[in-house]
């Protein structure tokens, strides 16, 4: 910088300044800044080390005041940070020998606006930050351990971290919607600071995150199982859980389940996804269920026998299902005799509760 | 969109920048520094060195407070009156380790023939001596209109002739030296590359050419275009000719080089050409004139940039390319 440049510092008014800083940062977006465009015109105006660092889109620069790059990869701790509001994590910083000077506040602000219509407009939005294809690699047990081990990288996954995979199914006609719903998702998870990577793959989209949880509160129409905790190395064997967890939310007449099922939280109910679909629909006990559900569109039948599997007793099913107990014994005597065994009894609501669950995962997912 | 800068009505000639900045196609970086940019009212002379004097003692605090480049030793020294000219400074740039002789440059500041000092283009100067391990000398030639051509064209030329006959003294091989400048620096460098070929003086290495003023006739098709470019406009251009050009005993092309009768024999000569810039096709013009004219030319048009951008906006990535572009060029020319 030189004579014919005001210096930042040499402006008296602050409003002033700030109108400038305002109009500097916008002719960068106007001229369609690069990351480093960006950075070498932060450090240029403020005259001293400006930053970059977006862990989801493998982003880190930093340059001095004269348009170089320093090689360091850390965010110096006196350093005046602002964060990028697009959801990603991303933050910029000016740092200052001396300290902060008295407008690198608002020059960071600016910075930081500039910087997520520029990051949106290189790699794009920050729920699709990367190729999907690199998440979908990660999830695929097709793959070598080094390749892996590079989309997790590129993904900003690091072997220090774990992660779950999570199995996202969207039902219902619109599925834009859904889809916007899930970036939402995407980015309040990312808000709190874990990493998460969406992508579509098939029916299905995957996500792989460092949150330990998913909000249970999920969208409507959308719904979720979520794989075991794992090295992101294992990403694979999480994703197979969380589409086994998913199976777990089919929703039937009269069988309701939550739309979020962790793998962890099924214990070794797990054990009766592991038969193929056509064996299970091929079972005396899952078609004899299915006949019940055939002639029960309503799903009142298959309501109150799920009620009384888990309620254990008449008197609890009735309370639950606001109906008076007797009413409840016949529905359940004509269920018994058109499943072929007494439900009535521990052993019999143990065999019509397993019933039930493998008939659930005989479904297709939508 | 950029805002117009309010406020500065009071201090009429801070701001310039009151556009939108789209109505050519930018560098970002260079985009950026504008709202920062300081008009320089270029049809008042008084104004216009009191607002640069302003700016520069600004840069001058600003530098204070940068270490020195430990690389470079920076001297002042004054070329004593002699026949028809007064004391002339100069300013001596010296690589602070050297084992053998250095090539060396004569470098031009900018300003118009009108405004600049040593100050201007000493960090320019520092990196020259510093990464192309040469020896910079640069004039602080008289300046328009108190003094108008041939003033600052017999203030160049001195001082080569000085580097030529005392650059021994100085550990310079004076076999190796090259002309410089920027702005109307670069076309008092043409120029005194043109009379060194006639006067038969130092064969020189190269003649460095950034975004030189070398015609005066005004009649280029950039120059009737870019009316409101930052830095310089044909506006400033035109006044600049008014206050330099003066009758002398010199030919007419010694004031603005692309008049020149002849372009052979000259030095080999590398350009650096903005495309903003009303000087740009007179600088391609000269390129091409040098060229059939069988001297070598090395060329640079750097997209989206206007007049010396690399002196405003050094940060900026292209800047940093154009001078890389400069230091490879000199080290090129002045390798033993």
């Amino acid at each position: 910088m030189h004579g014919l440049l005001l210096r930042l510092s040499g402006i008296d008014a602050e409003a002033e300044a700030a109108v400038r800083v305002i109009a500097a940062f916008d002719q960068l977006v106007a001229h369609r800044a690069d990351t480093g465009a960006l950075v070498r015109a932060a450090a240029g105006l403020a005259e001293c080390t400006a930053g970059i660092h977006d862990p989801l889109r493998g982003v880190f620069l930093s340059v001095s005041s004269d348009g170089r790059s320093v090689p360091s990869r850390v965010i110096p701790a006196t350093s005046t940070l602002a964060k990028v509001d697009d959801g990603s994590g991303a933050e910029v910083w000016l740092d200052r020998v001396g300290g902060p000077g008295p407008l690198d506040a608002i020059v960071a602000e600016r910075m930081a606006a500039a910087a997520a219509i520029i990051l949106d407009r290189i790699f794009g939005s920050a729920s699709y930050a990367i190729d999907p294809g690199a998440l979908e690699l990660l999830l695929s047990e097709q793959v070598s351990d080094v390749d892996r081990a590079r989309c997790a990288r590129l993904l900003g996954f690091s072997e220090a971290r774990t992660i779950r995979a999570v199995a996202f199914l969207c039902v219902g006609p619109q599925r834009d919607v859904i889809t916007r719903s899930l970036e939402s998702l995407t980015s309040q998870i990312r808000a709190s600071g874990d990493i998460m990577q969406l992508a579509k793959i098939g029916d299905l989209f995957a996500a792989i995150t460092t949150a330990d949880q998913i909000p249970p509160e999920l969208p409507a129409q959308i719904r979720a199982g979520v794989g075991q905790k794992v090295d992101p190395l294992k990403a694979p064997a999480s994703w197979a859980g969380a589409r086994t967890a998913l199976r777990f939310t089919v929703n039937l007449p009269g069988l309701k389940r939550p739309p979020l099922q962790s793998v962890e939280d099924l214990g070794p109910l797990i054990a009766l996804a592991n038969h193929p679909i056509d064996e299970l629909r091929a079972m005396d006990d899952v078609q004899a269920i299915n006949n019940v559900a055939a002639n029960d569109p309503s799903g009142e039948h298959i309501h109150t026998l799920d009620a009384f599997c888990r309620a254990g007793s008449l008197r609890r099913t009735a309370a639950e299902l606001y109906l008076h107990h007797t009413s409840v014994a016949a529905r359940i005597a004509h269920i018994s005799s058109a499943l072929g065994y007494a439900v009535d009894t521990p052993d019999g609501a143990f065999r019509a509760r397993i019933a039930l669950t493998l008939w659930q995962l005989s479904q297709d997912l939508d | 969109m950029a805002a117009e800068v309010e406020g500065a009505a009071h201090k009429p000639h801070t701001s310039t920048f009151t556009g939108n900045g789209l109505q050519y196609n930018y560098d970002a970086e260079l985009a950026a520094v504008l709202p920062f940019n300081v008009k320089i009212p270029f049809d008042n002379v008084a104004e216009a060195r009191r607002v640069e004097a302003e700016g520069m003692a600004e840069q001058l605090r600003a530098r204070a407070e940068l270490p020195k480049d430990p690389n470079v030793l920076v001297q002042d020294h004054v070329l004593p009156a002699a026949a028809g000219s007064a004391d002339l400074p100069i300013r001596i740039y010296t690589p602070a380790r050297r084992t053998t002789s250095l090539g060396a440059l004569v470098f031009f500041h900018g300003g118009g023939y009108v405004l600049g000092t040593l100050d201007n283009e000493e960090l320019r100067c520092v990196h020259y001596a510093a990464r192309v391990n040469c020896v910079v000398v640069s004039p602080d030639y008289r300046l328009a209109p108190e003094h108008p051509f041939p003033a600052a064209f017999d203030d160049c030329y001195r001082t080569l002739c000085w580097l030529t006959g005392e650059g021994a003294h100085l550990g310079v091989d004076v076999g190796r030296i090259a002309v410089g400048g920027i702005s109307s620096g670069g076309g008092l460098a043409a120029s005194v590359a043109q009379r060194a070929r006639d006067e038969h003086g130092p064969d020189l290495a190269l003649q460095l050419l950034l975004y030189p003023t070398l015609d005066s006739r005004l009649r280029t098709v950039s120059n009737a275009r870019f009316t409101d470019t930052p830095l310089w406009d044909a506006h400033s251009n035109r006044a600049m000719w008014e206050y330099y050009l003066a009758e002398s005993d010199y030919p007419a092309w010694y004031a603005a080089p692309a008049l020149a009768e002849s372009f052979e024999g000259l030095a080999p000569a590398m350009l650096a050409v903005a495309e903003l810039d009303p000087l740009r096709d007179e600088a391609l013009e000269y390129a091409l004139a040098l060229l059939k004219a069988n001297v070598s030319v090395e060329m640079h048009l750097y997209a989206g940039t206007y007049h010396a951008f690399d002196y405003i906006a050094p940060f900026a990535q292209i800047s940093q390319r154009a001078l890389a572009d400069q230091v490879n060029s000199l080290t090129k020319a002045l390798r033993s």
